[in-house]
C-alpha cells in the first residue's frame, strides 16, 4: 500500500505530539519523586549540567494526597517507566520494597551517612531529611510559652482548642503517627491521639493547610515538617519553630530516600544518579535551597538557619518497621480517628 | 451507497455503535475491576461494617444539592442571557466559563483562605459541607448555564417572536424554559454526579464521603481491590439514583423540529429582563468566583513573583493546550456519534443516558491506574497509544464523554427528520448529506462541546498526574505538585496566568465567534 503524503504527515504529527520517538528515550533517566518540584527539579537541572545525562522528572507530592507516584510505581512494576524514585520520606520507599518494585543498590557515595537512616538490605538508601517539628504563632502565644514537646497539644490544657495537625492518614503525618506508636506504645500512641481530640485540636487537610491556619492565626500551633515552617517564615509570616522533645523521646527525622526501580529502563543511568543525590554536593544543596534540609554527612557546611543533626535529639526508630505498623493503624485506629475529627 | 435517511431508521447499527463507544468508555477501568472480582475474597468484605454507607449518604447529598442548585440558579441564568441583551453580557459570560477550568482543590483552598481572611469560625458556611457544596457548585452553575444559553439559542427566531407576540415576555420566558429543560436538568444531574468521584474539596473543607473512603485506599492503603470495590459500590448507587432521571428525562432531551429556521431570535432589550440578567450573571459570578478568587490571588497583593512563574508556564503551556485539545476533539467526535447512534429513539438514549452517569461517577484514579496496567501487559510499539500524551488526552476525552454527549444528544436531537428523509428521496449520499446540511448545522454545537470539555479536562488532575508521560507536566499539574511548598505568592502568580490566559482565550474566542456570526 501506498502512503499518500498526508497520510504521511499524520503520522510524523502524531509521533511528535505523542512524544514517542524513541531516539530521545537512549540515555534519559526518568525520576519519579515525591520531594516538592521546586526542590528537586533545580538538583536534576544541576545533575545533567554535570553529566550531560537529561533527567526526565516526574514531580508529586503525597502532601497534597493525590493517588499519586506510588501507585503509578506499583502499577507499572511489569514494565516500569522509571529508572529512580526519590522519595520524600523512608515509609513509601519501605512500601516499595514490600511491594517487590524496587531493587538493591548500595552506593559508593552512601559511605559516611549514618545506618540508622537506610535500609539495611540496600533497598532504600536515606539522605537530607527533614524534621517534624512545632510551628507556632507569635502573635498568640509569646515564644515562654511555646510548647516544647508535641505531646503539650494533647495533654496541656494551655493549648485546649488552639492546636492543628493534619489528617494522620496521609503523608508525614501518617510516618509520625506510626511513629508514636512505635515509640510510646500501642496504648501510649491511643492515648496522644485521644488526647489531642480532648485538648481540641482540629484535623486539617495536609501539612499545607496546617502552616496556612498558623500563619494566619486561625491556629495557634501545629504540627509540621522543618520545610513548611522555614517556608513560611520567609514568607515573614509571624511564626516561630520549637524542635520538639529534645529532653523526651526526641526529635522525629524523615530522610528523603533513594530506591532504584527493580527493571527501570536505564538501571545505570538510575544508579549514577542515586549517587549523585547521596553525595556532600547535594545535601549542601538542599540544606541550601527553601527545604532548608539537614544533611546527614556531618562533614557538609550548613547555613545559619538549619540545624545540623548533631545538634538535634533525634527520635530513635526503626524505620522498616513503620510501614508495617502504618498499614495496620490506617485500617483501624488512626482511619476511626480520622473519621471522627473530620469536621 | 449509503442513503440519508440511514439516520433517521431504525437499524442494528446503532446498538453496535452504542455498544463500541461505551465499551472504550469503561475499558480503562476493567483490569481493576476484573483483577478485584476474580479474587477470591467476597465481593462485600472491607465495605460492609466500615461507615462506607454513610458515606455514599453523604456523598450523595453533596451530589444532589449541587445538582438542585445548579439547575435552579442556572436555568433562569442562561436563560436571560440567550433571549435578552445587556451590557456586559459578553464578558460576564466568558468570565462564568473560569470555575469550569479551575481544578475543584483550588477552589476550595481559595474558599479556604477567605474564610480565614473573613475572620469566619470553621464551622460557617464557607467550610464543611456547605462550603463543599459551593466549591462543586460553581462549576455546575456554569455548565447548567451554558446548556440552557445553547439550547435556547437553538429557538428559531419565528418560535420566539411569535410567542413574544402573543403572550409576552413572562410566557416567552416560561416556554423557553420548558424547552430547554430536560436538557438543563440532565446537566445539573450530571455535574451532580461528577462530585462523586471528586475528593479534592472535601478532603480541604474537611467533609468526608465516597471520594475520600476511595482516596484512602487508594493513598493511604494501597489497595487497589479494597478501592475497585468501593468504586463499583459508588457505580451501583449511582445506577440507583440515575435510572429515574433516565427514564423521565430520556424521551424529551431534544425535540426534533419539522422544518428548520436557520435563523437565531435577536436577543431583545427589554428593560426590566436585561437588568435582570446583568443581575442574575453578575451574582453568580461573584458568589461563586471572585470570591474564592480573591482567596486565592490575596498573596500577589503582597509579591507578584511574574518571572518565575512565567517560567513554569511557558515550560508547561504546550502539554497543557495538547492535553486539552486532544481531549476536546476526541469527546466531542465520539460524543456526537454516540447522539447519532442515538438518533431519536426513547430506548436507546435511556440506555445511553444510564451508561453516561455510570462514567462520570467512576473516579479517574481508576481509570488511570487501569490503563496503566495495560500499558504494562502491550508490547512497546504501542506507546504511542498507551502511553503518551495521546493516551492522557483519550483518557480525559472518555471522562468527559458525557458532557460532549449531552450537547450533541440536544444538538441532534433538534434537527429536522425532514431535511434527512427529503435528501433520501433526492438520491443524496449519506457522505454529501452530513457534508453538506447536518455538519453545518451541527458544527457551532461541536465547536461549543470542544471547548467545555478542554476546559473541564484542563482542570482534570488526577488523571494527568497519573498517566503524563516524563517530562510532560501541565501547568494545573504544576501547580498541584508546588502548591504545597512553593512560596504562597508563586502559587498564586501561576493560578493568576492560567486564569487570566484562559479567560482571555475565551474572550477572543468568543470576540471572533460573534463578529463572524454577524457578518
Amino acid at each position: 500500500m501506498k502512503l499518500g503524503s498526508s497520510q504521511v504527515f499524520l503520522m510524523f504529527a502524531f509521533s511528535l505530539a505523542t512524544g514517542s520517538f524513541a531516539v530521545a528515550a537512549l540515555r534519559e533517566i526518568v525520576v519519579y519523586t515525591s520531594v516538592d518540584d521546586v526542590f528537586a527539579r533545580p538538583i536534576a537541572e544541576q545533575f545533567t549540567k554535570k553529566t550531560g545525562i537529561p533527567v526526565k522528572l516526574v514531580p508529586d507530592t503525597e502532601e497534597t494526597k493525590s493517588t499519586g507516584l506510588l501507585n503509578r510505581l506499583i502499577a507499572e512494576k511489569k514494565r516500569p517507566q522509571a529508572d529512580v524514585f526519590w522519595s520524600g520520606d523512608p515509609v513509601r520507599a519501605e512500601i516499595l520494597k514490600s511491594k517487590e518494585v524496587s531493587a538493591v543498590y548500595r552506593s559508593p557515595n552512601a559511605k559516611g551517612l549514618p545506618k540508622a537512616y537506610s535500609d539495611p538490605a540496600g533497598y532504600w538508601t536515606g539522605f537530607s531529611a527533614r524534621a517534624r517539628v512545632i510551628l507556632y504563632n507569635t502573635n498568640l502565644i509569646p515564644k515562654e510559652k511555646a510548647p516544647k514537646s508535641i505531646l503539650d497539644l494533647s495533654n496541656n490544657p494551655e493549648f485546649r482548642g488552639k492546636g492543628c495537625i493534619a489528617n494522620p492518614l496521609f503523608g508525614t503525618t501518617s510516618m509520625q503517627a506510626s511513629a508514636l506508636f512505635v515509640v510510646l506504645g500501642d496504648k501510649g500512641g491511643r492515648d496522644y491521639f485521644e488526647g489531642l481530640t480532648r485538648n481540641g485540636v482540629k484535623m486539617v487537610s495536609s501539612n499545607g493547610e496546617v502552616r496556612r491556619r498558623i500563619a494566619e492565626g486561625d491556629c495557634a500551633v501545629g504540627i509540621a515538617d522543618s520545610d513548611d515552617a522555614y517556608e513560611t517564615m520567609k514568607d515573614k509570616k509571624p511564626v516561630a519553630v520549637v524542635y520538639p522533645d529534645e529532653k523526651g523521646i526526641g526529635t522525629m527525622m524523615i530522610p528523603n530516600a533513594t530506591v532504584l526501580v527493580a527493571g527501570g529502563p536505564n538501571s545505570d543511568g538510575g544508579k549514577q544518579f542515586i549517587d549523585y543525590l547521596l553525595s556532600p554536593d547535594t545535601e549542601r544543596a538542599l540544606s541550601e535551597s527553601d527545604a532548608a534540609q539537614i544533611p546527614l554527612h556531618s562533614e557538609v557546611k550548613v547555613p545559619p538557619h538549619v540545624r545540623t543533626l548533631d545538634k538535634l535529639h533525634p527520635m530513635k526508630l526503626d524505620y522498616g518497621k513503620l510501614a508495617a505498623k502504618l498499614d495496620e493503624l490506617s485500617r483501624g485506629f488512626l482511619k476511626d480517628w480520622a473519621a471522627k475529627n473530620n469536621r | 451507497m449509503i442513503s440519508s435517511d440511514t439516520l433517521e431508521k431504525s437499524g442494528r447499527w446503532r446498538s453496535v455503535v452504542l455498544a463500541i463507544v461505551f465499551l472504550m468508555a469503561f475499558a480503562p477501568a476493567f483490569p481493576l475491576l476484573w483483577t478485584t472480582f476474580s479474587e477470591a475474597s467476597p465481593p462485600a468484605q472491607g465495605l460492609l461494617g466500615s461507615g462506607f454507607g454513610v458515606a455514599i449518604l453523604h456523598s450523595l447529598s453533596i451530589a444532589i444539592t449541587v445538582a438542585a442548585l445548579s439547575i435552579f440558579l442556572g436555568v433562569p441564568a442562561g436563560l436571560l442571557a440567550a433571549l435578552y441583551d445587556f451590557p456586559g453580557r459578553r464578558a460576564l459570560l466568558a468570565l462564568l466559563a473560569i470555575p469550569l477550568l479551575v481544578p475543584s482543590f483550588l477552589w476550595a483552598i481559595g474558599l479556604s483562605q477567605l474564610r480565614i481572611y473573613l475572620g469566619l469560625p470553621p464551622e460557617s458556611f464557607l467550610s464543611g459541607w456547605a462550603g463543599t457544596v459551593l466549591a462543586f457548585t460553581a462549576p455546575a452553575i456554569s455548565l447548567v448555564l451554558y446548556m440552557t444559553l445553547l439550547s435556547a439559542r437553538h429557538l428559531s427566531k419565528n418560535q420566539v417572536e411569535s410567542v413574544r407576540l402573543v403572550d409576552g415576555e413572562r410566557l416567552l420566558f416560561r416556554y423557553a424554559a420548558r424547552a430547554v429543560l430536560p436538557a438543563a436538568i440532565l446537566t445539573g444531574v450530571l455535574a451532580g454526579v461528577l462530585t462523586l468521584s471528586d475528593p479534592g474539596p472535601g478532603q480541604i473543607l474537611g467533609f468526608s464521603g465516597v471520594p475520600y473512603e476511595i482516596l484512602l485506599s487508594f493513598s493511604a492503603l494501597y489497595d487497589f481491590a479494597l478501592a475497585a470495590k468501593q468504586c463499583a459500590a459508588l457505580t451501583g448507587a449511582v445506577l440507583f439514583v440515575s435510572i429515574p432521571f433516565a427514564v423521565l428525562i430520556a424521551p424529551n432531551v431534544a425535540t426534533g423540529l419539522l422544518g428548520r429556521d436557520i435563523q437565531q431570535a435577536p436577543l431583545s432589550r427589554n428593560k426590566t429582563a436585561s437588568w435582570m440578567g446583568l443581575l442574575a450573571l453578575g451574582c453568580i459570578l461573584v458568589t461563586t468566583t471572585v470570591l474564592p478568587m480573591i482567596g486565592i490571588l490575596r498573596p500577589l497583593f503582597t509579591e507578584f513573583p511574574a518571572a518565575r512563574a512565567f517560567q513554569e508556564v511557558s515550560r508547561t503551556l504546550s502539554n497543557t493546550f495538547l492535553y486539552a485539545l486532544c481531549a476536546g476533539v476526541i469527546a466531542t467526535a465520539l460524543g456526537f456519534f454516540l447522539a447519532i447512534a442515538v438518533g431519536r429513539e426513547s430506548a436507546l438514549r435511556r440506555h445511553a443516558l444510564i451508561g453516561l452517569f455510570l462514567i462520570l461517577s467512576l473516579p479517574p484514579s481508576l481509570n488511570a491506574l487501569g490503563i496503566i496496567k495495560i500499558g504494562t501487559m502491550i508490547p512497546a510499539w504501542l506507546d504511542p497509544f498507551f502511553r503518551s500524551r495521546f493516551t492522557v488526552g483519550m483518557v480525559l476525552a472518555l471522562r468527559f464523554l458525557p458532557i460532549a454527549t449531552i450537547l450533541a444528544m440536544r444538538s441532534f436531537g433538534s434537527t429536522s427528520t425532514s431535511q434527512a428523509l427529503v435528501a433520501a428521496v433526492h438520491g443524496v449520499p449519506l457522505s454529501l448529506y452530513v457534508r453538506r446540511v447536518l455538519g453545518p448545522i451541527l458544527l457551532p454545537s461541536a465547536a461549543l462541546s470542544c471547548v467545555i470539555v478542554a476546559l473541564l479536562a484542563t482542570a482534570e488532575v488526577g488523571t494527568v498526574l497519573l498517566l503524563r508521560p516524563p517530562g510532560a507536566d501541565s501547568l494545573p499539574v504544576q501547580i498541584f505538585t508546588v502548591m504545597a511548598n512553593a512560596p504562597e505568592s508563586l502559587v498564586a502568580a501561576l493560578c493568576f496566568f492560567y486564569i487570566a490566559g484562559a479567560a482571555a482565550l475565551l474572550m477572543v474566542g468568543w470576540t471572533l465567534t460573534e463578529r463572524r456570526r454577524i457578518a
